[in-house]
Formats: C-alpha cells, sequence, structure tokens
C-alpha cells in the first residue's frame, strides 16, 4: 500500500484525536518511501489539540531504518477540524532541515496534506502541496 | 564519553553519529560539543541561551533534558542520547462555539458600525458574530482598563463586565483616559459603565464595584469567556491567575512600570498558567505598585490595546497570539522582546506536586515579611509628625532616602542620605551606629524592607521606619517648610 494511504487511514483512526508518525525515505532527494506511525504520548485530556512523540521511540525507528539504508527525512501529524496550518508551537518543535506534514481532518476525513520545512532561524516554507 | 547523534539533528554535527567528548556531565558534555561544532551552538539553543524545545538528552533511558539535571556526574558507561523532541499542537481556535456564533443577528446599523471589520478576510461576518456573542470581564478600570475596555465595547462584545473598587481621582486622568475631569470622586466601574453606553447603548454592561478576593473572584468570572487583567498589583493578579487556572478561562495579562509593559496570554488551552512563570509574588517592598512606581502617559494606552486586540483575537480564533508567552515592550528605547513561558513541572497549580487547590487570598503582608512574626524583631515606627519635631529641633540622626532617583525628583527630602534599596548592605558602612538612622520611602513600607535588610546584613544601630512614607509626611512637613519642594 502507499505510504499516503496509510497515513491517511492512521490521521482519520485516530480522529478526534491528532495523530503523529515518522517519515521514512532518502534524505538527499526528500523522497518519501513510508511512514511509521508512532503513539501520541500527550495526556488524554489534550490530544486532540496537542501531540507528542517518545524521542526513545525515534531512537529505535532510526536504528531500524539505517539498517534498510532508509533514514529520518520527517514527521508527520494531524490536525483534527482545523487547517493544515503549522501552530506557534508546531514551528518551535520544527528541526531546520526536515519535512514537517499537517494532515487536516475534518468530520473524520482527511480534506487537506501539506508540507513544511523550516531553514535554520528562517521563515517556514511551504515545501508542496500534495 | 560517547554521544549518539540522532540522524535527525546530524546535520548540526558534521554528519557524524557518535561523537567522543571529555567531560562527566550534561553540562561538560554540552559545552564540549558546541566548542568543537560552534554552528551547531545556534541551532542547539534560543537567543536565551536556553536549549531548543526539539531537543532532547537522555543518559540511558533517563531523560536528563531539564537543567536541573546537567550537573549530576554521569555513569562512566551510560550512553548519552541526543534526541529529537517531536511534538506540537493545533492552531488557534475561537473562544466562541458554532452554536453560539450562529444564534448571533445583525441589524442595519450593526452592519454599517462594523463595515471594516466586515472587510477584513480574517474577521468577516463570522468573526464579528463571535465578537457580539463574547462575554469579556475587564478588572480594573484605570490606566490599562481604559483602552481595554474602549476598544472591546468599539468593536463589538457583546456583553462587558467592568470590576473596579476605586473612586477617580484627579492624578488618574494622566492616564486613564476612560474618565473625564466631571468625573473626579465617581466610582470608576459607574464612570466606565457611561462611557461604554456612549460608544455603544446595545452593549450588555455588568459593573461591580468591588475589590477582587478570594471570596468573590469565581463568581466575578463565572460564565465569561474571557478575562482582562488590568489590575496594578500582585495581590490582583495572583486571585485573579488563580481562578483562571481552575475554572479553566483564558487570562490575558498585562502590566506596566515606568515606561515598559508586559502582556501575555495565560490558561488557554490547559496552557502555562501566570505561576507557571511566576510561581510566587515578589516582596512587596522590591517592586512598587503602579501607584507608587509611576508610568509615562501612553503606556497603559499601548499596552492596553495590545491586551484588547489580544482578546479579540482569542475570540475571533485568528493569527498568533501570545497564549505561552510574555511580550515586553520598552517604551522609552523602543525595543520589544517575546519571552517563552513553559508549562512548570514546578508550578504550585499545574505543576506535578500541586501545593494549591483552590484561590486563596493570599497573605501579602506577611508573605513580603511585613508583618510582624514572632521570631522577628519588630520594626519601630516615627511618625511624620514626632520627625519634623526632631528636625527643628536639630537633633543628631541620619535620614536614609531610599527612593528611586525620580521619585525623590518630585519631593525632595533635604540633608538626607540617598541609598538605593539595593545598595543599603554593602553601603552600611556611611551610617553612624551611635545615632539614630531614619529610613523614608514614599509609602512606608519599601523602607520596613530596608531595615530588615540592614538587620539581616548586621548592622547594629537604631533604625526607624517613617510611618506612612513621604505621603503621609507631605501636609506635615512639606506644609511648613515650602522650600523644601
Ligand atoms: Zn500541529
Ligand atoms: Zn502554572
Amino acid at each position: 500500500m502507499m505510504w499516503q494511504t496509510l497515513m491517511y487511514e492512521h490521521a482519520e483512526l485516530e480522529y478526534p484525536n491528532e495523530c503523529c508518525g515518522v517519515l521514512l525515505g532518502n534524505k538527499d532527494t526528500s523522497e518519501i518511501c513510508e511512514i511509521v506511525p508512532a503513539d501520541n504520548t500527550d495526556g488524554y485530556d489534550i490530544r486532540n489539540i496537542h501531540f507528542a512523540m517518545d524521542p526513545l521511540k525515534i531512537y529505535k525507528v532510526e536504528r531500524m531504518a539505517l539498517e534498510r539504508g532508509l533514514e529520518i527525512i520527517g514527521f508527520y501529524h494531524s490536525h483534527v477540524d482545523h487547517p493544515a496550518i503549522p501552530s506557534g508551537e508546531d514551528e518551535r518543535y520544527m528541526i531546520p532541515g526536515l519535512l514537517y506534514m499537517i494532515v487536516s481532518v475534518e468530520q473524520g476525513h482527511c480534506a487537506d496534506v501539506r508540507v513544511y520545512s523550516k531553514e535554520c532561524d528562517q521563515d517556514i516554507y511551504i515545501y508542496s502541496g500534495l | 564519553m560517547k554521544i549518539y547523534i540522532s540522524a535527525t539533528l546530524r546535520g548540526f554535527f558534521g554528519r557524524h553519529e557518535i561523537i567522543e567528548i571529555e567531560g562527566d556531565s550534561i553540562r561538560a558534555l554540552l559545552g564540549g560539543l558546541t566548542d568543537e561544532y560552534p554552528d551547531a551552538k545556534e541551532a542547539l539553543y534560543n537567543e536565551e541561551g536556553r536549549l531548543r524545545e526539539f531537543v532532547q538528552i537522555y543518559a540511558g533511558d533517563e531523560n536528563v533534558t531539564s537543567e536541573d539535571k546537567w550537573d549530576n556526574v554521569l555513569d562512566n558507561n551510560v550512553e548519552i542520547l541526543l534526541l529529537p523532541a517531536i511534538a506540537g499542537g493545533a492552531p488557534v481556535e475561537s473562544l466562541i462555539s458554532d452554536e453560539r456564533r450562529k444564534a448571533v443577528s445583525f441589524d442595519d446599523a450593526e452592519i454599517d458600525r462594523f463595515n471594516k471589520h466586515l472587510m477584513l478576510r480574517e474577521i468577516g461576518v463570522k468573526g464579528q458574530k463571535r465578537i457580539k456573542a463574547a462575554k469579556v470581564v475587564i478588572i480594573g478600570a484605570g490606566a490599562l482598563g481604559s483602552p481595554v475596555i474602549q476598544y472591546l465595547a468599539a468593536a463589538g462584545v457583546g456583553e462587558i463586565k467592568v470590576v473596579d473598587f476605586d473612586e477617580v481621582s484627579l492624578s488618574n486622568l494622566q492616564s486613564q483616559v476612560i474618565h473625564g475631569k466631571r468625573d473626579v470622586n465617581r466610582p470608576k466601574v459607574a464612570s466606565a459603565k457611561d462611557t461604554i453606553k456612549g460608544i455603544n447603548p446595545k452593549i450588555t454592561i455588568v459593573t461591580e464595584n468591588v475589590k477582587v478576593e478570594a471570596d468573590n473572584i469565581n463568581e466575578i468570572i463565572d460564565g465569561y469567556d474571557v478575562v482582562v487583567d488590568c489590575t496594578d498589583n500582585y495581590k490582583a493578579r495572583y486571585v485573579i491567575n488563580d481562578a483562571c487556572a481552575f475554572s479553566g478561562i483564558p487570562l490575558v495579562f498585562g502590566a506596566i512600570y515606568q515606561y515598559e509593559g508586559q502582556v501575555g496570554i495565560f490558561n488557554l488551552n490547559q496552557g502555562p498558567c501566570f505561576r507557571c512563570q511566576f510561581p510566587a509574588p515578589p516582596p512587596t517592598g522590591l517592586v512598587p505598585t503602579c501607584a507608587e512606581g509611576g508610568a509615562i502617559s501612553p503606556l497603559p494606552g499601548i499596552i492596553g490595546s495590545i491586551q484588547a486586540n489580544e482578546a479579540l483575537k482569542l475570540i475571533i480564533g485568528i493569527g498568533e497570539h501570545l497564549d505561552g508567552k510574555l511580550l515586553t515592550v520598552d517604551s522609552l528605547y523602543l525595543h520589544s522582546r517575546i519571552l517563552r513561558v513553559d508549562k512548570s513541572d514546578k508550578c504550585p497549580i499545574c505543576g506535578k506536586n500541586p501545593s494549591i487547590f483552590e484561590v486563596q487570598d493570599y497573605d501579602y503582608d506577611d508573605f513580603c515579611g511585613l508583618k510582624d512574626e514572632e521570631e522577628e524583631l519588630p520594626i519601630e515606627g516615627i511618625e511624620p509628625d514626632e520627625l519634623a519635631e526632631r528636625i527643628e529641633r536639630g537633633d543628631k540622626m541620619t535620614i536614609v532616602d531610599i527612593r528611586e532617583p525620580h521619585e525623590r525628583a518630585i519631593h525632595r527630602f533635604p540633608d538626607v542620605v540617598v541609598i538605593p534599596i539595593g545598595q543599603l548592605a554593602r553601603r552600611q558602612k556611611e551610617l553612624d551606629p551611635d545615632i539614630d538612622t531614619i529610613f523614608i520611602c514614599k509609602e512606608g513600607k519599601r523602607s520596613i524592607l530596608a531595615i530588615r535588610t540592614l538587620r539581616e546584613a548586621g548592622y547594629k544601630g537604631p533604625m526607624y521606619n517613617l510611618k506612612g512614607g513621604i505621603d503621609a509626611a507631605k501636609d506635615i512637613i512639606f506644609s511648613h517648610e515650602g522650600a523644601w519642594l
């Protein structure tokens, strides 16, 4: 199955909470090959508006990816009944150079997806719309 | 020691996976790491020198990102991991639900009146309906309250509650532009209500002529969408913050001092509260209130307008706002900056081990040591008329003025030693312990703190506090010594 389909399914499955996961691929070409869904580790009461991933989980994912010649090239998460635009908090957590994909889930269905990337202390650019 | 750098952060470290650095604590290792990779410093730390949010440090499987763990001695063979933190939040949502928005309608006059808002893509009819559906409490109808109340009324907020215990005085008119000369001696809430009615008689106005306290604050804010704190003292600020934190009502905080002001939003969507940044009030003696400290006339206009703008953005659900941030504006040199306020584990309300479970009146006098505690020696006071007599008799004594230079410029006290409160301990040799020393400030509060400070620093001479400060002495001492002014 295509990684896009998996990501959309993950986002819809987690609705009305935000989902999150890792984008694996080839760093040089920024080509996404697959996704690894992760748990949203934020508190039950705020998972509809916040998400967080366990850093040790990311560590495991990147070790596994390496064995298969892949690399973490970014992360995805969903916005619940909100546009696929990064919040101020999203921006503060962005690591320069990585891709950040946001899926907007409206009424339980994926409505939009956008990708962002940040250069060091520069504005955020929309890398591409899918 | 060996540090594993996550692939996501390796770009800052010459793409190295493992880096060997000498050191036995996180602080030492981070220092060594940024010495070796200077470019990484900018990437890992923000302008304030704090680790950026996206960096997490582990020693084995223990998270040691928090700075209080940086000095612990590390096990020799533990693996240090530099990992990414991946997190985020949803963008701004309006405080007003769609159901409430849809229940609102406009007449022709309103379409005309709010035309400039309706033209804006981000506001439009939907946004204006949210504004009309909104219920806002403004606490304090003084300097900050003046612009906040007037702009929120003008913007079309449907229900405005104004809370203030005070009456308008002549000296208020320098900055409290909601009141006029004719309002002097009237309750501020009555004057504010007249102004709001003058702007738009259709607004529902509720006024409460009371001081906010633990036993009335919950009832005051109950049922409102947002609270705007326009008070000028810490006691009220903490009562308001705590009530907002417990009830989950967002708070737009504002404060001014001299030429500088601050604005922040707290308690929004379980976000940080005021205590996350300032767990407890500072001692009163060290922080003059606005009444004591003074402020340039347009400053509350600037700060209050930003508060009103933030409140409107929350109501409409647009833009980037000061949630979990503190904006500081220096009107004298025109600097501004935004400080990040994180939800704190140590916060007495939202932290891991909370110690406050309901709104309490904070015993301010007790906290800052102004109230005589049993183990503490009482401070001896001197009444203004007694001091006047002693000056007239030519008694040998030292009068120490601990006020700020600009305060001294208004009421100069003759033949005094001027020592700012921060320098007292180290300049105590300038005082003669064989004669009486009398400390003066504006209200007679900071002078008590001054005496305590000197006692703690080991000063043994007799010390007295001018009761009520210069304010109380004005009529007695200055009236028959006009030249002193
Ligand atoms: Zn987000
Ligand atoms: Zn807090």
